[in-house]
């Protein structure tokens, strides 16, 4: 009888004041919508940046040059000559060269990259061939038409291994088909950093650029640089070695950027940081407006019910029973606004987010976080009206009655 | 020969004040009865004579500032709040001048919430509440909100809600003072009818009107109670 009685009077005790009791409810929705945006983004952020070192694989950092557009004429690009020079400086590790050519022009559908790699590209990048082979050094050195397609670009233009595949006027075997995750490296963040996309063409770097039967020069620009450690503890010195060879007179460039795990977690953190205190502060303050309305919700509740605390406690009620009274009632308006709040904060993150600019992880944290808070603010801000309840002399409310 | 019943309520030598900005106020002194069990007593006398104080203390929600205190043969000056609360919800029934029923709930569930904090089962709470309904010809009404009743209606509801859990010791403030006469009287009637059946009735009143229905008189004036 004690629940169902406890749970009849925050029923009336809301009932008594539904203006003020939605108001009270509405901010702290708002506010809890707010936290769990808020949770969304800065998980969508950690995810991000795991999903991102993750991609760019263990013990591996790549250098990249902005496109040439956005270089001044005659200054040094990036090549296969500073492949083949820090492979041969590097002897520790794997080093691929990533050179990116039109896929459009070439005649694939739209979104497709052609990226044209050597043979030591599986053993650098997290990607997996599932079917067929990778290329091989012959491959490299013959100048092979063959090429490796990305399972969706497969499916796209029903490919298998051993289809042929047209790109201007030259035809290639497919060889291998790669698994490649939804790339999120090369996002706007990190423009062309880096190549993998859901249609990927991989084609031999010793494959012409201009699609002729030339052999393709040293210097012909390269996109992207990667390199991997073989051996894990020294992955610092590595880096910190590459550093040293790419600043050697004849093979610096101009505006490299270097990826390694540390500076892909780093722009994150900043961006995190700014996340944190910018979202966090409306947060914050949407919390406290709704925990002070529902304090001012109660407290008017308190001084409107004098006689019925009297009441109560001429029937028996003990000073905790009236004080558990409405620290029940703020409990609850606090955790169904919770409820809404993170429910309509879901829902629309959810369908907001294949368009979102922003990355979105709903998780459990954007569930438990929110629900405790809620908590939190119901038993803070309804403390002092409930031991001011509580306090009530009942001779004294029922005086008042 | 059998023993004299033992009071239900005994004050020896009880005093009350309340602290004030200019020193404590004696509301109460020198206060020295004896009700006994199956009386029908009414207390009269002025506005700020005592009268609720006494009825406060009577009721165990005040604690008194001397003397002693004896409910039931107990002496209760000491008990502490727990204590005074079980005896509260077990043995005391109270109706007030202006019934202080819950606006929001119908009679019924204002009947039962005499039940609130007593450990009794729903179904029996239910039959008692019922049961107390009939008593006060409140059957037709159970389910309407209390706010559509008539004065004389809520006076029957308070009186229902007082001893639908019957009471040793009932305590009326000033029952009628916001009935008509016929209401009055209606409600008036309840008590004797209550006390006929052996509840102790103890009335404080303005009215001199009330008294004919009481057995005994007591006067409080400038803080001390005279039996009349």
């Amino acid at each position: 009888m004690r629940w169902t009685a406890l749970i009849n009077d925050i029923r009336e005790g809301i009932r008594a004041q539904p203006a003020r009791t939605a108001l009270s409810f509405a901010s702290l929705t708002i506010g809890m919508a707010a936290l769990v945006s808020l949770l969304a983004i800065l998980g969508g952020v950690q995810q991000k940046t795991k999903s991102m070192i993750g991609e760019l694989g263990v013990n591996v950092f790549g250098l990249t040059q902005p496109q040439m557009a956005q270089l001044k004429p005659g200054n040094p690009r990036l090549s296969r000559r500073h492949v083949d020079y820090l492979a041969a400086n590097l002897p520790d590790a794997f080093v691929t060269g990533i050179r990116l050519e039109d896929g459009v022009s070439a005649g694939l559908p739209d979104g497709t990259v052609i990226a044209a790699v050597d043979e030591t590209l599986f053993k650098v990048r997290p990607w997996k061939i599932v079917e067929g082979r990778s290329f091989d050094f012959a491959d490299i050195q013959n100048q092979a038409r063959c090429a490796i397609v990305s399972k969706l670009l497969a499916q796209t233009m029903n490919l298998s291994v051993n289809s042929d595949i047209r790109l201007h006027n030259m035809t290639f075997r497919v060889v291998g088909l790669a698994e490649i995750e939804s790339g999120t490296l090369e996002t706007r963040d990190t423009p062309n950093t880096i190549t993998p996309g859901n249609r990927l063409l991989l084609i031999p770097w010793s494959a012409p650029a201009c699609w002729s039967s030339e052999p393709v020069p040293t210097t012909t620009r390269t996109a992207s640089i990667f390199i991997k450690g073989s051996v894990p503890a020294q992955f610092d010195a590595l880096i910190h070695q590459a550093g040293k060879l790419m600043l050697q007179p004849d093979y610096a460039v101009e505006g490299l950027s270097w990826v390694t795990p540390q500076t892909l977690v780093h722009s994150l953190m900043r961006y995190q940081r700014l996340i944190v205190l910018a979202g966090g502060a409306i947060v914050l303050l949407c919390l406290i407006l709704g925990g002070i309305t529902l304090t001012s919700l109660l407290l008017t509740g308190v001084q409107a019910r004098v006689p019925e605390i009297g009441l109560r406690r001429a029937l028996g009620a003990s000073p905790a029973d009236i004080g558990i009274l409405f620290m029940c009632e703020a409990l609850l308006i606090t955790l169904s606004a919770t409820l809404a709040g993170t429910g309509a904060a879901w829902t629309l993150l959810a369908l907001s987010r294949p368009w979102s600019p922003l990355p979105i992880h709903l998780g459990p944290a954007a569930i438990i976080i929110p629900l405790m808070s809620g908590l939190i603010l119901g038993v803070i801000f309804s403390y002092w009206p409930a031991r001011d309840a509580a306090g009530i002399s009942p001779s004294e409310a029922l005086r008042n009655e | 020969m059998t023993s004299p019943p033992l009071p239900i309520l005994k004050m020896e030598n009880l005093s009350k004040s309340f602290p004030t900005p200019r020193g404590p106020a004696l509301i109460l002194h020198s206060v020295n009865t004896t009700i006994l069990p199956g009386e029908f007593v009414a207390i009269t006398g002025p506005s700020g004579s005592g009268k609720t104080t006494f009825l406060n203390l009577a009721s165990l929600l005040d604690r008194p500032t001397s003397g002693t205190l004896h409910f039931g043969g107990q002496d209760v000056s000491s008990l502490d709040e727990p204590a005074l609360n079980t005896l509260r919800k077990h043995r005391i029934g109270m109706v007030f001048q202006r019934f202080c029923l819950l606006s929001h709930r119908t009679v019924l569930e204002n009947i039962l919430f005499r039940f609130r904090y007593l450990d009794i089962p729903q179904a029996q709470a239910k039959r008692l509440a019922r049961q107390a309904l009939d008593e006060m010809r409140l059957t037709a009404h159970a389910d309407q909100p209390v706010r559509l009743l008539s004065g004389g209606e809520m006076q029957r509801t308070a009186i229902a809600r007082a001893v639908a859990m019957p009471p040793d010791l009932l305590l009326v403030d000033e029952p009628t003072g916001n009935l008509d006469r016929d209401s009055a009287d209606g409600v008036m009637q309840c008590f004797q009818n209550l006390n006929r059946r052996g509840i102790t009735v103890l009335l404080a009143t303005h009215n001199p009107a009330l008294l004919k229905y009481c057995n005994r008189h007591l006067t409080c004036h400038d803080g001390t109670v005279n039996e009349t």
